[in-house]
């Protein structure tokens, strides 16, 4: 089944395994960011900003969100790029981790300010902006229905599914082995299959009507 | 790295499971021998890709928008303007440099002034009584 939404909007093609020409690339483009050079920075921007925004707004579940993650995530490469090592890494494998490392404090920072208010704990701080929604539509409960996984699960998902990161890159990328970010991914869909399966006929039927009419989401 | 899986229907449906109805997406260590399997078992092979492609068409309509293009022109900038800020420690240097050196003339004049004072002092009144002398002798 072809997914044009998601090359069109992530705009790089599916990696297959980096090697040396790779790393030479990641290199150069490293180093250009760390002597200043606007073209290198502008380059990495644009190659790295989509995976870093996709993960920021899965996991946060709020735009705006989204938009201070992304920013607070680019200050840190901008002074953190001299210790970017192309040989443990690819370099959009390490910004994702930084903005990951970012969503997860802010997270965090929301679970504990929830706590200290005495306000009924939640599994997922992203669930709370998701459950707005009314689930009348197909894309409103399949979003309700990624929006409640838990964090970790949604953001093997977020890697492999929506970003078309290797299992070996989202693995890098979570810290994991692979063996658990392929557990991490059955889990997840698995529960979204249990979830969506009572309407799975019309979620599918109303799928199809939304990509064939090429409506933008 | 992953260890290595015999492919068998139990496998086929794991990955099928995990990573969903394209082949394409799969491990890329194990995409040759799903190939095999599925030209082996077509029947039971794409029954469960199917499954699987199914709820990727599901999940393909929760794709999250892209970045407004503003945010990445605030991003890039961002990057530009620290390039040609002056680094931070700049500033703490020149900082420590003029206490540096308001120190050490401190100190100097502390250490050199009375000497100088002193030395002075005592010419001057050298040179007084010496004339004082020729006076009194009448020459």
């Amino acid at each position: 089944m072809s997914r044009p939404v998601l090359k069109v909007i992530d705009g790089s093609p599916r990696r297959t395994g980096g090697g040396e020409e790779a790393r030479a690339a990641d290199a150069r483009l490293a180093e250009g960011v760390a002597q200043g050079d606007a073209g290198a920075i502008r380059a990495l921007t644009q190659r790295c900003l989509p995976r870093v925004h996709g993960v920021a707004s899965r996991l946060l579940g709020d735009r705006d969100e989204a938009d201070d993650v992304a920013q607070e995530t680019f200050v840190k490469v901008w002074r953190k790029i001299a210790l970017y090592d192309p040989d443990k890494a690819r370099l959009e494998t390490w910004v994702t981790r930084i903005a990951m490392n970012a969503c997860y404090d802010r997270l965090r920072k929301k679970r504990e300010s929830q706590i200290s208010e005495d306000a009924p704990e939640q599994m997922d701080g992203a669930a709370s902006a998701e459950s707005r929604l009314t689930g009348e539509d197909a894309l409103s409960r399949v979003r309700l229905a990624v929006a409640e996984l838990p964090e970790r699960q949604k953001l093997a998902l977020q890697l492999c599914h929506f970003q078309d990161h290797t299992n070996i890159e989202a693995a890098q990328i979570m810290e994991v082995s692979v063996e658990a970010l392929e557990s991490l991914l059955a889990r997840a869909r698995r529960a979204l299959k249990a979830k969506l399966a009572a309407d799975r006929d019309e979620l599918i039927a109303d799928a199809a009507g939304l990509h064939g009419s090429g409506k933008e989401i | 790295m992953s260890e290595m899986h015999t492919m068998n229907p139990d496998r086929f449906s794991e990955l099928a499971d995990a990573f969903g109805g394209e082949l394409s997406r799969w491990p890329s260590d194990e995409q040759a021998r799903a190939q095999a399997f599925l030209s082996a078992e077509p029947e039971l092979a794409q029954a469960l890709l199917d499954e699987a492609a199914a709820l990727d068409a599901l999940l393909d309509l929760d794709v999250t928008a892209p970045p407004a293009p503003a945010l990445y022109e605030t991003i890039a900038a961002s990057g530009i303007r620290r390039a040609f800020a002056p680094p931070r420690w700049a500033g703490i240097a020149a900082a420590i440099a003029l206490m540096c050196g308001a120190g050490t003339g401190w100190l100097g004049a502390q250490m050199n002034t009375p000497t100088n004072h002193d030395a002075l002092y005592a010419n001057a009144f050298s040179v007084l009584s010496e004339t004082e002398t020729l006076f009194e002798d009448g020459s």
